[in-house]
């Protein structure tokens, strides 16, 4: 990949002096407008400026990520689901299971860790569909526990086409996640999912 | 410079990292810049455009400088990116799915 450097030299065409000129590469806090054109401010980002003018001209490629990363700051999106209080008392008891000390942080980072696994295979739609026939669902309870998930705007993407992919919704992929983290981790049917679980959790909690 | 020639050197820019993003005064529609799509899906958006998916114009600041129109259409969603080029470097004005 290219890298420039600040202070290094190139050319562009600049708007406010319409023309060709030579630029610099300068660090430089950038105003930009999101996909919705809504205003955002980037700190000190490598930049193209006009030579003549100081324009901002554009930006090359090794600012994007950095861009990306103040942009997925703003765009994380909250899921909000309604849970019947075992499924929470689940969640609570993988993680206690595990020598964690459970809290919300915990609870949200062991379902995004569950999600991102089976939004990037889809060979696990069959294993979410399974799922959602365990009698943990079975018999009437109420729903009367409120989880919010907060996730970036990659795995809300990735999200939402497993949605579309699976024909399920939104509560039904949440529930069947909690009956799958049952399985692999208070039911102690998959001990290497566990592990991996346990590191994930202290690494990130 | 023909469409194949556009297409192979806007793909080996992106490879290369030769990449620039306009900064225009009254906003652009770049979701390349803002890492709303990788450089991976708009090497496979650029591969995607056929002939007739390519528009030639000039830029209006300098007209010796072609601008290069391709509208790809992949998965049933059409896709709008225009780009020129300035020495070995590829500059994207705009990259995002085309409006209804």
């Amino acid at each position: 990949m290219q890298i420039y450097k600040e202070g290094e030299k190139s050319k562009g065409l600049c708007e406010h002096c319409k023309k060709m000129v030579s630029t610099t590469f300068k660090l430089r806090t950038t105003n930009l407008n999101d996909e919705n054109e809504k205003p955002f401010k980037v700190p000190n980002i490598l930049i193209c400026a006009c030579d003549f003018c100081n324009h901002t001209i554009a930006i090359p490629q090794q600012s994007f990520a950095s861009i990306a990363e103040v942009k997925n700051k703003e765009s994380k999106q909250k899921i909000d689901v309604r849970l019947p209080r075992h499924f929470l008392d689940i969640l609570n008891n993988t993680i206690v299971a595990l020598g964690i000390k459970a809290s919300s942080d915990m609870r949200g980072l062991l379902l995004r860790f569950y999600l991102a696994s089976v939004v990037t295979n889809t060979k696990t739609i069959n294993v979410l569909k399974k799922n959602l026939h365990s009698n943990l669902l079975n018999g009437h309870f109420k729903r009367s526990s409120r989880l919010t998930l907060t996730i970036n705007f990659q795995l809300e993407e990735h999200f939402k086409n497993l949605i579309k992919a699976s024909g399920l919704n939104q509560t039904e992929i949440i529930d069947s996640l909690i009956i799958e983290i049952n399985n692999d981790v208070l039911s102690k049917q998959n001990k290497s999912k566990s592990d991996e679980v346990k590191i994930m959790l202290l690494a990130n909690g | 410079m023909d469409f194949y020639d556009v297409k192979s050197k806007a793909i080996q820019c992106l490879n290369e990292g030769k990449i620039f993003a306009e900064n225009r005064l009254a906003g652009d529609k770049n979701l390349l810049k803002l890492g709303l799509i990788s450089i991976v899906e708009v090497i496979q958006l650029i591969k995607a455009t056929r002939t007739n998916q390519h528009l030639i114009s000039k830029h209006h600041l300098d007209k010796s400088v072609e601008v290069h129109i391709l509208k790809p259409v992949v998965l049933n969603v059409k896709w709008y990116i225009k780009l020129y080029f300035i020495n070995s470097d590829c500059w994207f004005i705009s990259v995002h799915k085309a409006e209804k």
